[in-house]
């Protein structure tokens, strides 16, 4: 089957400018070389820490930000050489949720406002559509027709967060990209988007990626995930997998980093070292071998090559290279 | 035996266009020598607004205690002067925040807030204070202190100001440390090293920890007794075996139950339907009434009693009504 979407080796670099008259003296590698596939009504989860590159990932697959190189085929074809109108038409398929729907909402506009914009921009529908339309979308994501009247600011940060699900699906797209959407809210309610998110997955056969810090958050929602560590990609499988039996040693010491709401559970953790390095000075060889409990003499200096080590599972590390 | 630290019946008020709105209401803790205290609650819950008050840091003019007391090793903070609490504040008991930036100066370079932190409660010369600056860095982890001194804020990563707040907040040796949401701001495996760091403090130190979060995860983690506090009162409180085993109130299962747990089985998440009500919307009845599942008709017009399950374990609601004897109504 021919995956929604295939990201083949995209790059972002950033020039880093210095001096005076700011000449170009090196790249900030936000993203370097990043692959991965996803399945029609997967969600793949991307996981990472700052500056791991994960929110950059999520607005350059839909070109919010423009790639340096690599390819984005999104249905079988390559769209990152699309023009500004074929773009513009294909926002009605591929949509994105932000973290902060209070950043992401416009103050002034209402509800109804917010939720007609992307109608008006992509089709000409008459005042009676537009209205039974948001109304419509408003229960989709559990909010009656009274929340549409209302500004941001009157609404609680779970709601608005709902009126940027809306905002996404009121186009009806088959892809969406979620960039951080409950971490800015309480545990009760960031359950209730959960559960939301899980409902629109299946009724509506949708396909995220779904970018998060959270693994608890992931491993709940995912079908699958890539772990992600100064702009490259360390390890991918399916969720349930990775979790259990994780490959690269970044991954393990993520998951052992998490602390679980069992007292019971009071482990030994693998605490690792130090900070991550700046993407503008990138550690040479493997990225993470300034951190990684296991380190060869040859981590420093050669790049481990992209490995599948089993069946669905691919990792970047020379603990699993062939000799 | 005096406690190190009780809240009594602690009632905090707001101040607002339409009289005063009570946000915190007869909150009632205990703390021991060298135990950790977690207080856990969503926004809006009071817990902060606690922690503050036990600083005597309410913003002034705006928030006040109404009723109730506060005392450290059985006198009152609230009757103390601001002189008074000043010396408190600077040597018994030490505040950490969720984001160190807006506590540390930007002008100053570390080293000189360090110093000044340990010359404060202390009659110590610039050069010793600056010995004992570089050995305290040292101490919460920092691998090149005298580089570090010399540093101002900004060019330190999240994880390094937190490790140098708690450097200043250690300096005194304080009985108390309140950590309000310290590593909220902060990346997972940061985070991993700040708790590790915090746990070896303490069992170096026997220092007592009240610990401010909305994460049930760091919770267990580091905690010996939790209070859960909704809406502005404590709702549960027990130790934290009993507490993530034998939760009851609706409340506390609740969050448990919507939280994503990282091992076991997979269910689906419950979420508590609705959201936490405007400290101006409280109903005269249980706060979490219009949110409860076991939601009976007495709720939304009785207060709950705080029913004792013994073991300093505490529940506020009419569930248990039969079952055992109030504590407190």
């Amino acid at each position: 089957m021919q995956p929604i979407l295939e990201v083949n080796d995209l790059k972002k670099h950033y020039p880093v400018k210095t001096g005076l008259f700011g000449r170009v003296t090196g790249a900030a590698k936000s993203l370097d070389g990043v692959s991965f596939a996803i399945e029609k009504g997967e969600t793949f989860a991307i996981v990472g820490e700052s500056g791991s590159g994960k929110t950059t990932l999520g607005k350059t697959v839909l070109r919010l930000i423009e790639p340096t190189s690599g390819g984005i085929l999104f249905e079988g074809s390559d769209i990152t050489e699309l023009g500004k109108e074929a773009m513009r038409r294909l926002k009605t398929d591929m949509q994105m949720v932000f973290q902060d729907p209070f950043g992401s909402l416009d103050p002034k506009w209402t509800v109804r406002r917010i939720l007609e914009e992307p109608l008006r921009t992509h089709y000409k529908l008459a005042p009676a559509e537009l209205v039974a339309k948001v109304n419509d979308i408003l229960e989709v994501v559990g909010l009656t027709a009274k929340h549409a009247s209302r500004y941001p600011h009157e609404l609680s940060g779970g709601q608005r967060q709902r009126v940027g699900i809306a905002r996404a699906l009121i186009l009806e797209p088959k892809f969406i990209v979620f960039d951080e959407p409950v971490s800015a809210l309480d545990v009760s309610i960031q359950a209730q988007i959960l559960t939301l998110l899980e409902d629109l997955q299946s009724r509506l056969s949708l396909t995220y990626l779904f970018i998060s810090h959270d693994l608890s958050v992931v491993r709940y929602i995912s079908t699958h995930v890539g772990v992600m560590y100064l702009g490259k990609m360390m390890e991918i499988g399916p969720s349930e997998e990775l979790f259990t039996n994780p490959l690269h040693p970044y991954t393990q010491a993520l998951i052992s980093a998490i602390p679980e709401p069992d007292p019971d559970n009071r482990r030994e953790r693998i605490v690792l070292s130090g900070e991550v390095p700046s993407p503008r000075k990138p550690p040479s060889g493997c990225v993470f071998h300034t951190r990684c409990p296991h380190a060869m003499p040859q981590c420093g200096s050669v790049e481990p090559e992209w490995l599948k080590v089993s069946e669905n599972r691919y990792t970047a590390c020379h603990l699993y290279q062939k000799s | 035996m005096t406690k190190l630290l009780e809240i009594d019946q602690l009632s905090i008020d707001f101040s607002s266009g339409s009289g005063p709105i009570r946000v915190v209401n007869g909150v009632q803790l205990e703390l021991a020598a060298g135990e950790t205290l977690g207080i856990v609650g969503e926004s809006g819950s009071g817990k902060s607004v606690t922690s503050l008050s036990i600083m005597g840091l309410l913003p002034q003019g705006l928030a006040k205690v109404a009723e109730g007391d506060i005392r450290y090793r059985g006198q009152s903070l609230l009757n103390m002067s601001e002189s008074e609490m000043q010396k408190v504040r600077g040597n018994q008991i030490a505040t950490i925040f969720q984001e160190p930036m807006t506590a540390l100066n930007p002008v100053f370079k570390i080293g000189r807030q360090v110093r000044e932190s340990i010359r404060q409660h202390s009659k110590k010369s610039k050069r010793e204070a600056h010995q004992d600056a570089v050995a305290l860095l040292g101490e919460v982890g920092i691998s090149a202190p005298e580089q570090i001194m010399e540093a101002y804020p900004h060019q330190l990563s999240g994880g390094m100001r937190q490790r140098v707040m708690i450097a200043m907040a250690m300096a005194s040796n304080p009985d108390i440390l309140i950590a309000d949401e310290p590593t909220t701001a902060l990346d997972v495996t940061i985070q991993a090293q700040i708790l590790e760091l915090m746990k070896k403090l303490q069992k170096e130190r026997g220092t007592a920890i009240i610990f401010i979060t909305h994460d049930l995860g760091v919770v267990a983690e580091m905690c010996d007794r939790v209070a859960v506090m909704y809406a502005g009162q404590i709702v549960e409180q027990g130790d934290i075996r009993t507490l993530f085993k034998e939760a009851k109130h609706p409340y506390t299962i609740g969050l448990l139950n919507s939280m994503p747990k990282f091992s076991g089985e997979m269910k689906r998440l419950k979420a508590i339907p609705g959201q936490v009500p405007h400290p101006s919307e409280y109903l005269p009845g249980c706060r979490f009434a219009q949110r409860c599942p076991s939601r009976m008709d007495l709720c939304e017009s009785i207060e709950p009693a705080l029913y004792d399950f013994g073991n300093q374990h505490l529940c506020k609601c009419h569930l248990y009504r039969g079952d055992t004897d109030a504590a407190h109504s």
